[in-house]
């Protein structure tokens, strides 16, 4: 299976996709190859690496691995006073929606995708990939594409490629 | 975010050989009751 999102942009590595890379690399490595193969840069937020490394105790391995994603530049995302702003928009949405679970973690990652995304999908932008499909819920995250990866007992993961609707947040956040 | 910084990624044996170590204290941090929050 093959990626078809837009080439040259970003995608922000959830921790879950790289805890599943380090636990099952052979098979991981066909989604680090496609983004290669699409020009894609992977990008982690601070939050995410936090999550990561938090419960390795060989930390600077964690460090390289993230590197060998990323790139020497490690592109990683910090928060700033605008991305709590946006995440308190996006929560209060989520509330009026009834949905109430959601992590703190996973609504400042919300708002960091929130940052960069654009209103139309043939401009450059950052998308999420995850495995969490139930905290990127539609009223503002659009699925955009699937990838499936097989592991060796035959059970499969479903990563999903999600883009932030910036016009259903913009109708929503005053109201 | 710039699109001049770009990833230098190539996913070779070093690579995976870096991995495989993470993923192996992963595995035993979760055997032995620290496991990271997995979605």
């Amino acid at each position: 299976m093959s990626l078809s999102i837009t080439e040259r942009g970003f995608v922000l590595l959830d921790t879950n996709i790289l805890i599943d890379t380090a636990k099952y690399p052979e098979e991981f490595s066909v989604l680090h190859s496609e983004l290669k193969r699409l020009h894609i840069h992977s990008v982690i937020e601070s939050t995410i690496r936090f999550e990561f490394l938090r419960g390795l105790r060989n930390a600077k391995e964690g460090e390289d691995l993230i590197t060998a994603l990323c790139g020497n530049d490690n592109l990683v995302l910090h928060p700033d006073k605008d991305t709590f702003e946006r995440a308190l928009s996006i929560s209060q949405i989520y509330y009026r929606n009834d949905n109430k679970q959601v992590k703190i973690s996973d609504v400042i990652i919300a708002a960091q995708i929130a940052k960069y995304a654009r209103a139309t999908s043939n401009e450059t932008e950052l998308l999420l990939a995850t495995q969490n499909h139930r905290d990127f819920p539609p009223i503002l995250f659009e699925r955009v594409q699937d990838l499936l990866i097989t592991l060796r007992d035959g059970s499969i993961k479903i990563i999903g490629f999600y883009r932030f609707r910036l016009d259903n947040f913009n109708q929503l956040k005053n109201k | 975010m710039s699109t001049e910084k770009r990833s230098t990624y190539t996913w070779n044996d070093d690579v995976l050989e870096i991995a495989k170590r993470v993923g192996k204290d992963i595995r035993e941090s979760e055997r032995i009751g620290h496991s990271i929050a997995e979605e």
